[in-house]
């Protein structure tokens, strides 16, 4: 029974957790490749370069580049993920009419066992990539996206109780060759009630 | 600095030199313009298949100036030189107050564009504003394609105004 303050006491009933077999299937799985919504284009690098300041003959000078080893212009490997970003029409349907481009695809599933159990609190807490080969204009870059791993047990952090979970995108270009792990790590929270109703009004 | 209207007035009339967008029409462009007005939710695979034409409302994209350089270029264009000189006279703030656009020749993709300014006409007398108190310059563009044929004319207004603080109102 908890006291006034809502605080039960240590020997009170344990509070429900996630159950990690709901999940464990979907750990560890990647779906299949999907198409890029673009294909590398030396505008697209142009314009990256123009807002990161990089002068890079590489990427914006054709002339240099077809002399330089790789025969040609390539694109910044910092760029991968722009071109395997969802399409303004996909971010519209998922995000106002609540439609998934690829409900079938693990992390989509994952996110709605975590709703379901509560964890409505989503945070991005680290990216890392790790690149094999060069991105070059005029590849298509397909993707893959799985997840790689999630606690198996709750943890206490200043936005409420939550797991985390991290995924693991895989970038190919049109040879499937693969160009880039990507690794980007979430925290799903319950949020406390003070928050809740913070955000309730 | 306080401004000599005349040396604005001296450049009315005058045209810049042409300059060359820094991308040809291409089909990337076209396609994020149709997916965001929603007009086309195609692959780039379809576009790069079926596209001749490109949209005209994207010529402005396509000859904007770099959003960095490594090399800043300084005020060479007639209209340049009379923003600069209303800005160094303290009428620091530029409003765009109205822009007409005449189409004159279809868009094809991988067309080459260029484009002229010229400053058309200046108020002789400071204008009012919400804003604040400034004056009014009329831009003419005149946009053509690879082969010299003008594609599109516009004007566009625009008032150069010292900026009125909250404070300084009241």
């Amino acid at each position: 029974m908890a006291n006034k303050f809502g605080v039960l006491p240590f020997n009170g009933p344990v509070e429900p957790t996630m159950d990690y077999s709901k999940v464990a299937p979907l750990i560890g799985v990647q779906s299949p490749k999907h198409l890029p919504h673009d294909r590398v284009t030396a505008v697209d690098v142009d314009r990256w370069c123009q807002v990161m300041r990089d002068t890079n003959p590489l990427y914006t000078d054709e002339e240099y580049a077809k002399k330089s080893p790789y025969g040609g212009l390539l694109a910044p490997s910092g760029m991968v993920h722009v071109f395997a970003l969802g399409t303004m029409k996909a971010a519209i349907d998922q995000f106002v009419h609540g439609k998934c481009e690829f409900p079938d695809d693990p992390n989509v599933k994952l996110n709605v066992v975590v709703e379901e159990e509560g964890y409505t609190g989503v945070m991005a807490t680290a990216q890392r990539q790790q690149h094999f080969k060069r991105i070059h204009v005029g590849d298509e870059i397909h993707w893959t996206i799985g997840i790689l791993r999630l606690s198996d047990y709750d943890h206490l952090t200043r936005q409420g109780v939550g797991r985390k979970y991290q995924i693991l995108y895989q970038f190919y270009n049109q040879n499937d060759e693969l160009l880039c792990n990507q690794s980007f790590d979430v925290l799903v929270y319950r949020a406390p009630m003070s928050t809740r109703r913070l955000y309730a009004g | 600095m306080a401004l000599d209207i005349a040396e604005v007035n001296a450049l009315v009339g005058k045209e810049s030199a042409l300059m060359a967008a820094r991308h040809a029409a291409n089909i990337p462009d076209i396609r994020h313009w149709c997916e965001v007005i929603q007009q086309d939710n195609r692959s780039y695979k379809e576009f790069e298949k079926n596209t001749v034409h490109a949209p005209s409302a994207l010529l402005m994209v396509w000859t904007m100036p770099p959003l960095w350089s490594p090399e800043p270029e300084a005020a060479v264009g007639p209209h340049e030189r009379a923003i600069k000189l209303l800005e160094d006279a303290g009428y620091a703030t530029g409003l765009a107050v109205a822009l007409e656009q005449k189409f004159l020749r279809p868009l094809k993709v991988g067309d080459r564009l260029s484009y002229r300014v010229k400053l058309s006409g200046v108020s002789q007398d400071e204008i009012d504003t919400g804003i604040g108190r400034g004056y009014q310059l009329d831009l003419h563009y005149t946009f053509q394609n690879q082969d010299g044929e003008v594609v599109s004319e516009q004007l566009c207004r625009r008032a150069q105004v010292t900026r009125v603080t909250a404070q300084t109102r009241h």
